[in-house]
């Protein structure tokens, strides 16, 4: 008789290296999309329309109930709690994946200029970033930049699709919200066509504006970092990987928001 | 729903995020005469501003609901004449005392020989001819902006506690610990706070520029008015926005200026008062840490910003009757000007050294028009506040503006100061919330903190004119405001019946409050406005009223004879 245990054996013993390999080429993914995700601060540029609007709404703009409005952002911070916005992010990251162009970017981000760029990054979304933020906010506009500066930033935000990635994520939110308000408010509903129009309408009236905010958010973000290195910076997004990491990181936040919205409209409708 | 409705919408959340040191400014270039009586009623729903000094004005003369001093000297005082001179100490950023309608009502110290480097009276201060600096040093340098408490606070604890190990913390360490979250939360509420108004500010300035662009093109270029607006009866939902927009703007007298003071001021807030980094102290050079120590500053009481002392002390004295500028509330006063407030807030050892130099140097009323959230040395303030009422100084203080219960929540510095075991408070102590000039539910300014036990009564401090540097005037509105119309009315009591302490002047003032025992009011409300509750008047301060100088004058009057 065929010893099936010592067949079933030999061939685990012959296949351990592979699974070996592959759950440490696993772990190594996974800690290269943290490194990623961390010194792109993708979260910090993810939290932002989300904090954004938070504050916005938690003003009660469409004049729900005060307990209701109170409920509701309740929701709103259960659904886009930043922990799960993280993963969702971490997923994104993991099913476009690519060894080759991860290990570009590994590679700039290491380099000196990166870094600094990068350390920019951090502290902008940090709350000392913030404070800071306002101070720079009120100094661009006292002392406007020069129109090379202008052009720059510009040239950035093209690179990295910062325009689309302003309007779709607000979007995302905008219509979460406006879902959410028609399920909760005594007095109206909206059908999903109307809410369809009322989002069409919030992304034609960002479109009008965000190519300026968008300079401007740059302008400052990067407030200390002089031009030669946001320069060279930028010439890392006209490589394969760089698009690579500007497509995934877009991708990556818009999933983010998706599924933290299909969360809390589900929320709502849970709401009695 | 759109951007700009979302955007028009944020706009109800707007609100002046001022300290008692910090109120809304509003420049009126072309002031109004002052209102004769008035026989037609005053249509209270539209008007948008009060005459200038409306506050001096008698309800049922006017229908303005003023402190009716104008009424008073037209009658009481009308063949009186005062009997003392009367010294009231301006603690605050600092007086312009070459102002044209304060300089003849600064205090002099008649012991000290102006500018000749001595300490001539030997009260450890030179040249301190019209009071002192505690914010300055000795080479005549000044601190302007200074930090926050919270900052301060915060600047403390953080390095310690930020990245700390909190399982081998002791039962000492774990409350202070507990203490450092309660205080990073709330420095970090406080700075995502800061730049939601900035942005808001940003959106308001946007959709005011294209309000006016729609509505030049809607009026064909022609001017409009308030009125032009209200009845505007849009036909698309450009015009729409636009009629939003102005009414708004219109309705809250917001201009380019306002605007801009507004983004300067949270600017300055972001740099400095919540800049954890940013430490002005050497500058006065005094030892920090020594909070007994007395002697330092220097002789300058204007300082670079004098404009918030200044318009206080002339709600309180400015010189009457002479044809120039405006009337304070007392004759025969003199300010005494005592810099210790910075742009941010003041400091404990500087608040405490004020209130004793002006007990010291003869003050027989201290304004405070200002507070603060924390107060990490208390106790010597506590100790100077004691030795004020001690020597019969009353102390009189802005309730504060972050239209707050202060019964729940306090605004320092207060009357108590017993510390935790004791229920010791001071006796001469009056905390001033503001009213305004509309007699209905918005009688009550809508920032001004409120208290049935801790606010002693309400004074009117909105639309206020009064005197600002360079012989300037303006409208300011704030609690600072209602604090000097108090401390003016004890001063003029005190000219004229100098006689009854400052204990009777201080029963005297509460006793004869006006009251509106069915007065509806909107609580002030520090979120959105259209979400404040009612209440009746009386139930937001201890004595249930708003000052009146004619009634605490004929009061006065019958306790002196």
């Amino acid at each position: 008789m065929i010893n099936y245990r010592n067949i079933t054996i030999a061939i685990f013993l012959a296949l351990l290296p592979a699974l070996l390999m592959a759950q440490s080429q696993t772990t190594s993914t996974a800690e290269t999309i943290n490194v990623i995700i961390i010194e792109m601060s993708v979260s910090g540029e993810l939290n932002q329309p989300i904090d954004e609007l938070e504050m916005q709404f938690s003003q009660n703009p469409f004049g729900l109930p005060a307990q209701q409005n109170e409920r509701l952002m309740e929701l709103y911070s259960e659904a886009f709690e930043p922990e799960s916005t993280l993963q969702s992010i971490r997923n994104t990251f993991d099913e476009n994946f690519d060894p080759q162009h991860a290990e570009s970017v590994m590679v700039w981000l290491e380099d000196k200029i990166t870094q600094e760029v990068h350390e920019a990054e951090k502290e902008f979304y940090t709350i000392q970033g913030t404070r800071k933020r306002i101070v720079s906010k009120y100094e661009l506009e006292q002392n406007p930049p020069e129109q090379e500066r202008i052009q720059l930033m510009q040239s950035l935000a093209q690179r990295t699709s910062a325009a689309d990635t302003e309007i779709e994520s607000r979007v995302i939110i905008f219509r979460a919200m406006i879902n959410a308000f028609s399920e909760l408010s005594p007095q109206q509903s909206f059908s999903s066509s109307q809410i369809d129009g009322f989002a069409q309408n919030f992304r034609n009236q960002m479109k009008a504006q965000v190519n300026e905010q968008v300079t401007n958010h740059l302008l400052t973000k990067y407030h200390g970092v002089d031009d030669s290195s946001l320069e060279e910076y930028i010439s890392f997004y006209d490589t394969e990987a760089g698009q690579w990491l500007s497509e995934t990181t877009s991708e990556s936040i818009f999933a983010a928001l998706e599924t933290a919205s299909e969360q809390l409209i589900k929320s709502v409708s849970e709401v009695e | 729903m759109n951007k700009k409705s979302l955007l028009i919408l944020a706009l109800s959340i707007l609100f002046y995020g001022c300290s008692t040191t910090e109120p809304t400014t509003q420049s009126d270039p072309a002031p109004k005469k002052e209102q004769q009586v008035q026989e037609e009623p005053v249509d209270f729903s539209t008007m948008l501003e009060p005459p200038q000094g409306w506050h001096h004005l008698d309800e049922e003369k006017s229908q303005f609901r003023g402190i009716s001093s104008q009424h008073a000297y037209e009658t009481i005082l009308s063949n009186k004449s005062p009997e003392k001179e009367v010294v009231v100490a301006v603690i605050d950023g600092g007086v312009d005392a070459e102002h044209e309608d304060l300089q003849n009502v600064m205090w002099i110290n008649e012991d000290e020989v102006p500018d000749n480097g001595e300490d001539d009276d030997e009260n450890g201060y030179v040249d301190d001819v019209h009071g002192w600096n505690f914010i300055g040093g000795k080479d005549g340098e000044n601190v302007n902006h200074d930090t926050f408490e919270l900052t301060r606070l915060y600047e403390q604890l953080h390095p310690q506690f930020s990245d700390v190990d909190t399982t081998s913390l002791s039962q000492e360490e774990q409350e202070q610990f507990a203490y450092y979250k309660e205080i990073r939360s709330a420095y970090e509420d406080k700075i995502k706070e800061l730049e939601q108004q900035y942005n808001n500010i940003q959106s308001l300035e946007q959709s005011k520029e294209e309000a006016e662009k729609i509505l030049k093109k809607h009026f064909a270029d022609t001017t409009y008015s308030y009125e032009d607006i209200v009845e505007l009866e849009p036909t698309n939902q450009e015009v729409g926005f636009a009629k939003n927009v102005m009414t708004y703007v219109l309705e809250n007298d917001i201009d380019s200026t306002l605007i801009a003071d507004q983004k300067k001021q949270i600017y300055e807030f972001a740099k400095y008062g919540y800049n954890p980094e940013f430490d002005p102290r050497s500058i006065v050079g005094d030892n920090y840490e020594d909070k007994s120590e007395r002697v330092y500053g220097n002789n300058d009481v204007a300082g670079p910003d004098p404009s918030h002392g200044t318009h206080v002390a002339g709600i309180i004295a400015a010189e009457r009757d002479n044809n120039l500028g405006v009337n304070g509330v007392a004759i025969n006063t003199r300010i005494m000007a005592i810099r210790a407030v910075p742009n941010g807030d003041e400091r404990d050892k500087d608040v405490a050294n004020a209130i004793r130099y002006a007990v010291d140097n003869g003050a027989d009323v201290i304004n405070m028009s200002f507070g603060k959230g924390y107060s990490p040395h208390k106790e010597v303030v506590n100790e100077a506040i004691k030795y004020a009422d001690e020597k019969g100084v009353l102390m009189v203080h802005g309730a504060g503006n972050e239209a707050k219960n202060t019964d729940q929540s306090e605004s320092y510095p207060t009357d108590n100061y017993g510390g935790m075991f004791s229920d010791s408070s001071a006796t001469l102590w009056l905390s001033v919330g503001a009213t305004t000039w509309k007699p209905n539910e918005e009688f009550i300014a809508n920032f001004s903190n409120y208290g049935e036990e801790t606010v002693d009564l309400f004074a009117p401090g909105v639309d206020i004119y009064s005197t600002m540097p360079d012989n300037k005037y303006e409208f300011q509105e704030g609690t600072s405001m209602a604090s000097p119309v108090v401390a003016g009315t004890a001063a003029l009591i005190m000219a004229y019946y100098p006689d009854l302490s400052p204990q009777q002047i201080r029963q005297i003032i509460l006793d004869n409050v006006l009251r509106y025992p069915d007065q509806q009011v909107r609580v002030p409300h520090e979120g959105n406005p259209q979400e404040s509750e009612t209440a009746l008047f009386h139930e937001l301060s201890s004595s249930d009223g708003i000052v009146n100088v004619y009634r605490a004058l004929q009061a006065a009057e019958e306790m002196s004879n």
